[in-house]
């Protein structure tokens, strides 16, 4: 009974004298690294279509966002962001991308890449496959969020319905006229096929009457890719 | 164990004395007064806005005296199921209140309570609250700063305030036009101020949507100046000068107004439109010409017309007068001052003016291919027209009625002349101004208060008798209201 009280009270002396011992902090000592923050909002892919937008829209921009993992710096860092070799896109003709820089005492960064609108996306889509690579101030981050795909034409495909009553309202089909509206109504919803509803056709035809003449006032004729000059019926 | 069942016995002896004594709990009870309610009085339907009379009987098996009973009168909308509205009417003995809730299916419930012993007794009464407003003239008007409608009943009994009182929340500053409209049997009411518009429900009278859903394309700028619904599937809006079409009827999907017609003669959106239409028979009512609707351009000083003959509404313009013709549709050269249907279906009577402020009077048949009728100088005979800004043309004889300093005329267009019919109360101008086959309807304002005159006209064209109604405010805009 003596030994057992002995041992008992040398193990709770025990207990006691551990529990004061210094606990070392975990501290973050990676590299510094950048990434694509990527969430629903934030994919990793964009198709833009100039389509959908007016004459006088010749860039627009698209805006990447990276995130760095470890501290904020006391300095500017730069970000090396490549463009891969896959990519049917040409840096200043399809894009333009300025240098990407994570700021002193931040720790993301949205960076714009201003895409371009050229003759030959007219007819062709250019896609832009952008990756992270190391660079001497950030160091390439998680392996799945290194990448990025823009893709950007200014092409459209003949709706399918472009015929029967479509073309009654429209007159007949041409990629040219066919752009005009889509820059006009700013929607590629344009016949029944593609969206539009019936009583919906009626009021595109009377807006692209009206478009078209103040189109021809200041530019002269709109002529097709077959020559003709694209006109919409008075029915 | 001898002294534990000698424990029990105690008392299992206890509970069997005490079992069998007498309850006295219920001695405080009191007596029913057993109540029944009876009614011959109350009627199963009701005008809206009109005051509802119950004056039930009350049998009680203690005396008769009330002083003890406690009333509750509420009415509960049966027709609806989400929310389930209750309204509180009244806490009399008898009821008297007026009605003002909402057309429909209602329970009236009275409640009647015993103050002393607390219990309650119901009695149902079925009630359908009938619109009051199903048939009348119904008067837009500048009132306080906003708008407000008011009705003139078949049996001349005017409601003011039908639109604020309904719906409370809506404002209708600057008001610009009342009108209804039916297409294939569905009746709408459309409001239209300097730049909203708001179709309510035909028969509560209850905002249903404004003019931001029902365009394809909203207008930047929505300044409505004429609603016209010109046959069962068409239907248009001049807004700011441009005229908007809705074609409807035969075809799937949502239907909505159509961005603004492209002017004839590639002229596009230059064009603006004077507020007013000559509307001409429609392409599947068996009628002759192309013309559903005439109206004239303020730019071009002409004439143009809605064709019918087309899948998709589109304006077109008149041909070259033929030979002979009165005058040219589409260049009159003057501004207009007047449209109106005359005696006649289909033929109408425009009045422009020249820049010398001479009054010129045109006729057309929007059921003739070749329109033009007739063109004459009127205020060389009528000087009387000079200035005249409302002009109005009966419905059947060939006359107009018109208002000058303070009176009204009516011009005979055969013989040229005009004649004073009617002379305002001093201080009076008139705001609108409309004719039926029956009446001349003349809203007037004073500065400070409405009037509306219901001048029945006479076979000869003068006034036989005149009602007026009071209480209005500035009146911009009538229409009649039909069942």
């Amino acid at each position: 009974m003596k030994t057992k009280l002995l041992l008992l009270i040398a193990a709770v002396v025990l207990v006691f004298t551990q529990a004061c011992t210094k606990e070392d902090r975990l501290m973050y000592d990676q590299e510094p690294s950048v990434y694509f923050y990527k969430q629903i909002v934030n994919p990793d892919s964009v198709n833009y279509s100039f389509v959908v937008k007016p004459d006088s829209v010749t860039q627009d921009t698209i805006w990447l966002n990276l995130r760095i993992t470890g501290k904020a710096g006391n300095t500017d860092r730069k970000i090396n962001i490549q463009l891969d070799d896959s990519s049917t896109a040409t840096a200043g003709k399809h894009f333009m991308m300025p240098q990407a820089v994570i700021a002193a005492g931040t720790y993301s960064v949205r960076t714009p890449v201003i895409i371009l609108r050229s003759p030959d996306e007219k007819d062709s889509v250019f896609t832009a496959y952008f990756s992270i690579g190391d660079s001497p101030d950030l160091q390439k981050g998680y392996s799945d969020k290194l990448s990025y795909k823009i893709s950007v034409t200014d092409q459209l495909v003949k709706p399918s319905d472009w015929n029967g009553i479509t073309e009654l309202f429209y007159g007949s089909y041409s990629k040219v006229k066919h752009q005009f509206m889509v820059s006009r109504l700013g929607t590629t919803a344009v016949t029944m096929s593609t969206g539009a509803q019936f009583s919906e056709l009626m009021s595109i035809l009377q807006k692209m009457r009206v478009d078209l003449l103040k189109y021809e006032a200041i530019n002269g004729p709109l002529i097709d890719e077959n020559g003709t000059r694209v006109t919409f019926p008075v029915i | 164990m001898k002294t534990n069942i000698s424990l029990i016995y105690t008392l299992l002896l206890a509970m069997i004395l005490t079992a069998c004594v007498k309850d006295k709990s219920n001695d405080g009870f009191l007596d029913i007064n057993t109540i029944l309610i009876s009614d011959s009085t109350a009627p199963k339907s009701l005008l809206q806005f009109d005051t509802l009379k119950i004056n039930p009987a009350i049998a009680q098996l203690h005396g008769s005296g009330e002083s003890d009973l406690a009333f509750e009168w509420s009415l509960h909308q049966n027709d609806v199921t989400d929310p389930y509205p209750i309204f509180i009417l009244d806490s009399t003995r008898n009821l008297r209140k007026n009605i003002d809730v909402r057309p429909g299916i209602y329970r009236v419930v009275y409640k009647v309570t015993v103050k002393s012993t607390g219990v309650t007794y119901f009695h149902f009464f079925p009630l359908t609250v009938i619109n009051r407003f199903s048939e009348g003239w119904l008067t837009l008007e500048e009132e306080n700063g906003g708008g407000d409608l008011s009705i003139i009943l078949p049996t001349d009994t005017v409601f003011h305030h039908i639109f604020s009182s309904i719906n409370p929340e809506v404002n209708i500053s600057n008001p610009v036009q009342v009108d209804v409209s039916n297409s294939y049997g569905v009746k709408k009411l459309y409001l239209f101020t300097k730049n909203n518009g708001l179709e309510l429900d035909y028969t509560e009278m209850v905002k249903v949507s404004d003019y931001t859903s029902w365009f394809w394309e909203t207008p930047v700028a929505f300044q409505p100046q004429l609603y016209k619904r010109i046959s069962d599937g068409t239907s248009f809006i001049i807004n700011n000068g441009l005229f908007n079409v809705r074609v409807e009827g035969g075809f799937p999907g949502d239907v909505k107004y159509m961005n603004a017609l492209p002017y004839p003669d590639n002229k596009g959106d230059n064009y603006f439109l004077a507020p007013l239409v000559a509307v001409g028979p429609q392409p599947y009512t068996g009628g002759k010409s192309p013309y559903t609707a005439i109206i004239f351009d303020t730019r071009s000083k002409g004439f143009v017309y809605l064709s019918g003959a087309s899948l998709v509404a589109s304006f077109a313009s008149f041909g070259a007068p033929a030979a002979g013709s009165a005058f040219d549709m589409r260049n009159i050269g003057m501004d207009m001052v007047s449209m109106d249907e005359g005696n006649v279906r289909f033929q109408h009577n425009a009045v422009f003016k020249d820049a010398g402020g001479e009054y010129y009077l045109y006729q057309f048949d929007a059921n003739s291919n070749n329109a033009s009728m007739s063109k004459q100088l009127i205020t060389d005979d009528a000087p009387e027209l000079k200035g005249a800004a409302k002009i109005v043309s009966s419905k059947t004889l060939q006359q107009m009625y018109f208002v000058n300093n303070g009176n009204i005329y009516l011009y005979d267009i055969p013989s040229g002349k005009a004649r004073v019919i009617y002379t305002l109360a001093g201080g009076e101008t008139v705001t609108y101004l409309t004719c039926t086959t029956k009446s001349l309807l003349v809203a007037t304002w004073n500065g400070t208060a409405g009037k509306v005159y219901n001048h029945s006209i006479s076979p000869l064209g003068d006034f036989a008798a005149t009602k007026s109604f009071t209480g209005f405010g500035k009146i911009v805009s009538m229409v009649n209201k039909i069942p």
